[in-house]
């Protein structure tokens, strides 16, 4: 019959063999034998909890008892803290070898691009719709009847040598048919349809047998009309004010209206900008020269009575800009032919991002 | 219009600056489109005087010169012939900049000695061409003050052509006057003593049909005079506005033209047989013109003719044969008002555009006809010498002053313009301009000037005003907005910028074509509607309105291409042209993908663009515009310009809403593009229209607690079947039940069948009331079998 004692000092002895082993595994299935062999059914602390039988006093069994249950506990705790270490370490080698080159570039995905064209017609369009300014259109084919005579342009006037027109050969409601030289066909067309008050413009394709450095035989033109009984040309000049520092996003950009001619308006002007030139580069809204942006004036009576409006009633404004023309000075573009030659690298430069929305609120442009 | 400030003196007495002028200018409604600013450009420029010339000791060709500058002298080293003691010569001083090479003068020493300062061309100064000799300042010009006093700047504006009484030098004085900037000088127009009867008769010989030709018709002989060279100012001053000088006759003539808007011609009277007939030309008539062209008159064209035929082409060009030279001693001088309409016509039918048929196209003076003869003829007297004739004046003065009174109520100023002028201030501009004013009630009977032809109703009188009083002062007052903002796009616009911001999103660049293309090319894209076709194209590559946006983008490919850049992806949104009628102009959006959808890449396989690229293009199109893909079908038949068996369109109903494909291999052939191209084309006019709702709630949304079930299929089909009908079949079974399918698979192999395909599809099965059993799906199974198998004879693969 073994003593009491030298089971005890078993027991301590099997705890130091055991955490010394157990300190010394390297991996996960030794320290699972280890386990069995230890705390398992058959393992070592069963084995001496079987020793109990042969004592008969309470003490001992109760010492060998507590003895054994703090030897499984620690030797399960060490059996424990060897697992965290080890499966730290593993997951640390995994991690290593599962290491890749995060500099690789990565999927291609094609951004397209918003043309300038676009762009500056929604910007124009987010200004003036704030001030109330309803879109509307027209066609390109337009009749000469919309494009001179109800513009009060008649039969050989002078005025109409301000325009190359291309022409058409057929004919609608009787008047030739020809490509639209002006955006101001759509004034004729919204007042012949819609009573006052009217406030709308007008973006679209224009027409002009004219091809240069400065000119294209198509561009973009946007229409105004303003249409009211009492709307006169200090409103104009508000009006057009505020879009133009809206629009080039510099408040103090001086504006200056100039007497003009136009067969449509009655009186007329054009706006000028200031803008500084220097060795070809152009500054908008500093220096001493002035820049030519748009035409504008007075809704002509004759204009008003062709459209069925009565002129000692109702009065307003209009004016036309070319878009073209404002997006090459607001967003500094050099050629105006290249707005039309479908050249990736240029539509890439001077495009913009398809999320890039002009609002009024949230920033007109970047 | 060009003219110079000493021009404008001739007519008009002021005292301000060039910079003053140009200001009032433009203000007035003048443009200015360029002017010399001497005050600018020649800063530190001054008038000199010559007061000793010495050779220069050590070189040949070199002077010494002792330059008075008023407040010192300075010995300048000069190499120009024309230096002389008492010339009055521009002088740069050192730190100036040199126009003409834009570098700063510097003390300088040229062969031992010492130059203080430079004597300077036209050339360097960059005010003319001559780089000859050293400018000759007129000997009134004050030494020691600033160049730019001592030079006629020239200034170009530009005319609006309701102004026809501004198209020269006269008419510009006269509206600055009545502007308050100087005072008009009276025209000379006293008459000449003449001396003896004119040898040449004029007689008009017309045709009823042309009874308007020539209104009046004014000359008369100029004998024993030298056609000289004109004098220095008369050549300077036509120099600075860019014409050549060429004899004194000559430019005696353009000179009116442009100071008065007078054309005038001189015939060599030597040259003249018999008497003058102005008349009809005759059908087939040549005539060649002093620019030694020939032209072939047609009937109603009026020329000047005498015995042997015509010798002027009336207000258009002179006549070759009897146009003046340095021997004429005697001439013929004509001035004539002749129809507008007429000479307009003439000129463009012949191709001619020059200063004298646009002064008649404009309409000239008819006071200046006679005037204007007697004014040249006595410059002609004062240049060349001789003796003037009785002159003979054929027609009247025309009655063409068509000009009424126009009623005029003085609120209208404010009431259109905004602005307050008091009624006094408003009367005295209108009277400046020229117009005659009676008071009736309670407003104005305003007769504009005979040459104020464009003024017609009262509100030319407040432009006229409200110009003078200057739209500066015009108060600026925010437009009124409307008291709640709606929206001011239609949903038709609103989905045109959705698909527009989409396509790009989806790596499509936008682009803008021309609306016009050639017909070569539409030629390939349908059949050429003749009511198309420009009358008058800019080239013949594009004398056609586009039926096609497509066929530019194609075109835009191959260019592209030429650069090296070849994945393309591009859009166009813009109008089609399919008939002349307004209904025929569509709304389209094409877009174009070429070269390969995935480029080289490591983690990729390169893959090219396909037709399921552009499919995708329009579907996504259309959900991210508010519509819809359900109920639309996909159809195999395509426009000619794709691909047979590799293009499709898209219905909804009988309607068409897409059509999309490989572009056709012939046309790509045709244009010389290489890469494999897709393209599509999508009518948003086909879309069906969105509702704009009242009731924004959206439905609600149930989402099932039940777990979806997920089951896979192969079918073995023939090749002709198309996948549509198999999901559409499987689909058919239990539309509650069924939510989703996806073909997953594609497999094509001999084991199956040459002439058969397998389609792997997804059926997700989402139960709605409860769980189902595995037998109640067995059953769903085994009904989709049976519905594909009877809709395309499809077999499960084993």
């Amino acid at each position: 019959m073994d003593k009491l004692e030298d089971i005890i000092k078993n027991v301590e002895l099997l705890i130091d063999n055991s955490l010394q082993t157990i300190s010394k595994i390297k991996n996960l299935d030794e320290l699972e034998h280890i386990r069995v062999s230890t705390l398992g059914k058959r393992g070592s602390i069963s084995i001496l909890m079987g020793l109990i039988c042969g004592f008969s006093s309470n003490d001992a069994r109760k010492k060998i008892g507590l003895t054994l249950n703090d030897a499984k506990i620690t030797i399960s705790d060490a059996i424990n803290v060897r697992k965290i270490i080890l499966e730290e370490q593993i997951l640390n080698e995994r991690l290593g070898y599962e290491q890749i080159d995060i500099t690789l570039p990565v999927r291609n995905e094609r951004v397209g691009r918003i043309h300038p064209i676009s762009q500056t017609i929604d910007e124009v369009i987010a200004i003036f719709g704030q001030m109330g300014f309803i879109l509307a259109e027209g066609p390109d084919i337009e009749n000469d009847e919309n494009n001179f005579k109800a513009l009060n342009f008649p039969d050989k006037h002078p005025a109409r040598r301000m325009f190359d027109t291309f022409f058409l050969p057929g004919k609608r409601n009787d008047s030739q048919l020809l490509l639209r030289t002006h955006t101001s066909t759509v004034q004729v067309r919204t007042m012949l349809i819609q009573n006052p008050p009217i406030r709308i413009i007008s973006p679209g394709r224009v027409y002009r047998r004219d091809f240069d450095m400065t000119h294209t035989p198509m561009f973009n033109q946007v229409e105004g009309l303003v249409i009211e009984k009492t709307i006169n040309m200090s409103h104009l000049k508000g009006c057009l004010i505020e879009f133009v520092k809206t629009y080039f996003e510099i408040h103090s950009v001086p504006v200056r209206f100039r007497p003009s001619f136009f067969p449509f308006t009655e009186p007329s002007a054009e706006v000028d900008i200031g803008c500084l030139r220097n060795n070809g580069e152009l500054k908008i809204g500093l220096g001493t020269d002035w820049l030519e942006i748009l035409g504008c004036g007075m809704v002509h009576p004759e204009v008003l009575s062709n459209c069925n409006i009565d002129p000692s009633k109702y009065q307003g404004f209009a004016f036309g800009m070319g878009i073209e023309r404002i997006a090459m000075l607001k967003y500094g573009i050099p050629d105006l032919r290249n707005f039309f030659c479908s050249d990736l690298r240029w539509l890439k430069h001077y495009g913009f991002m398809p999320l890039d929305i002009p609002t009024i609120l949230g920033g007109l442009s970047r | 219009m060009k003219f110079t400030i000493s021009w404008l003196k001739r007519h008009l007495d002021i005292n301000v600056d060039v910079e003053d002028i140009v200001k009032r200018l433009t203000m007035l409604g003048f443009e200015v489109e360029s002017f010399d600013d001497f005050l600018t450009s020649l800063d530190g420029f001054v008038i000199g005087q010559v007061i000793e010339v010495i050779p220069h000791p050590n070189a040949d060709s070199l002077q010494l010169c002792r330059v008075s500058i008023g407040s010192e002298t300075l010995q300048i080293v000069c190499g120009a012939t024309n230096v002389k003691i008492g010339l009055k010569v521009a002088v740069a001083l050192p730190g100036s900049k040199i126009p003409a090479t834009s570098k700063v003068l510097k003390k300088s020493n040229v062969r031992g000695i010492e130059s203080q300062a430079m004597m300077c061309s036209d050339r360097e100064l960059l005010i003319g061409e001559n780089n000859f000799g050293i400018i000759e300042l007129p000997s009134n010009a004050a030494v020691g003050e600033r160049l730019s006093k001592a030079l006629d700047p020239m200034i170009d504006v530009n005319i609006t052509p309701n102004r026809t009484d501004c198209f020269c030098v006269r008419g510009i004085a006269r509206d600055l006057e009545a502007a308050g900037i100087g005072k008009l000088r009276p025209l000379l127009l006293e008459p000449l003593k003449n001396t003896f009867a004119s040898p040449i008769n004029v007689s008009f010989d017309f045709p009823n049909t042309m009874n308007n030709a020539c209104y009046l018709f004014a000359g008369r002989v100029i004998r024993g005079l030298h056609n000289g060279e004109s004098p220095t100012w008369l050549k300077d001053l036509l120099n600075a506005v860019g014409l050549h000088s060429i004899s004194a006759l000559v430019d005696i003539t353009n000179y009116f033209t442009l100071d008065l808007a007078r054309p005038l011609h001189v015939f060599d009277a030597s040259k003249l047989s018999g008497n003058i007939i102005v008349r009809s030309a005759r059908s087939g008539e040549i005539f060649v013109a002093l620019n030694g062209k020939e032209y072939e008159l047609e009937y109603e064209m009026t020329v000047i003719a005498d015995d042997i035929g015509p010798q002027s082409l009336a207000g258009v060009i002179g006549g070759d044969f009897t146009k003046v030279s340095s021997d004429t001693t005697d001439v013929f001088l004509e001035s004539a008002y002749f129809d507008k309409f007429r000479t307009a016509d003439t000129g463009k039918k012949l191709k001619i555009d020059n200063d004298t048929c646009r002064c008649f196209e404009r309409g000239i003076d008819p006071n200046l006809v006679i005037d204007g003869m007697e004014l040249a003829t006595r410059m002609i007297i004062e240049l060349c010498g001789g003796e003037a004739s009785e002159p003979i004046i054929v027609g009247a003065v025309p009655s063409i002053n068509n000009n009424k009174e126009i009623k005029f109520y003085p609120y209208l100023v404010e009431q259109l313009c905004g602005v307050t002028i008091s009624e006094n201030i408003m009367l005295q501009k209108l009277e400046a301009l020229g117009c005659t004013i009676r008071k009736v009630k309670n407003f104005y009977l305003v007769m504009p000037p005979y040459w104020r032809t464009d003024l017609k109703i009262e509100q030319d009188l407040v432009e006229e005003i409200t110009r003078l009083h200057g739209y500066e002062n015009i108060p600026t007052v925010a437009l009124p907005r409307p008291e709640t903002l709606s929206p001011i796009v239609t949903t038709l616009q609103r989905r045109i910028s959705w698909i527009r911001r989409n396509l790009a999103a989806r790596g499509l660049v936008e682009t803008v074509t021309w609306s016009f293309m050639s017909s070569d090319l539409a030629s390939m894209f349908g059949e050429i509607n003749p009511s198309l076709k420009l009358i008058n194209p800019i080239s013949s590559n594009l004398d056609l309105m586009r039926p096609s946006v497509l066929a530019n983008l194609v075109i835009a490919v191959g260019h592209n291409a030429e650069h090296g850049l070849k994945n393309v992806a591009l859009f166009e949104l813009g109008p089609e042209f399919h008939g002349d009628r307004e209904e025929d102009q569509k709304l389209v959006v094409s877009g174009i993908r070429s070269g390969h959808a995935v480029v080289r890449h490591w983690a990729e396989t390169v893959r090219s663009v396909d037709i399921f690229d552009v499919k995708a293009d329009i579907f996504d199109s259309i959900v991210a515009s508010g519509g819809s893909i359900e109920g639309l079908h996909v159809i195999i038949d395509a426009p000619c310009w794709y691909h047979p068996g590799r293009s499709g369109t898209i219905k909804l109903g009988s309607n068409i809403i897409a059509v999309f494909g490989e572009i056709h291999p012939r046309i790509l052939d045709s244009l010389d593009i290489k890469e494999l191209v897709v393209g599509f084309e999508l009518y948003i006019d086909a879309l069906p229209s969105l509702r704009t709702r009242t009731n924004k709630n959206r439905t609600l949304l149930k989402i099932s607690p039940l777990q979806a079930i997920e089951r896979d299929f192969a079918f073995v089909v023939d090749n002709s079947v198309s996948a549509d009908a198999v999901i559409r079949a499987a689909k058919s079974v239990d539309k509650a039940l069924i939510s989703d399918i996806i073909l997953f698979d594609l497999y094509k192999d001999s084991s199956i069948g040459n002439d058969k395909k397998s389609l792997g599809i997804q059926v997700t099965i989402q139960p709605t009331k409860k769980t189902l059993t595995e037998i109640e799906i067995e059953e769903i199974a085994t009904r989709i079998n049976n519905a594909v198998n009877k809709a395309t004879g499809g077999m499960l693969r084993k």
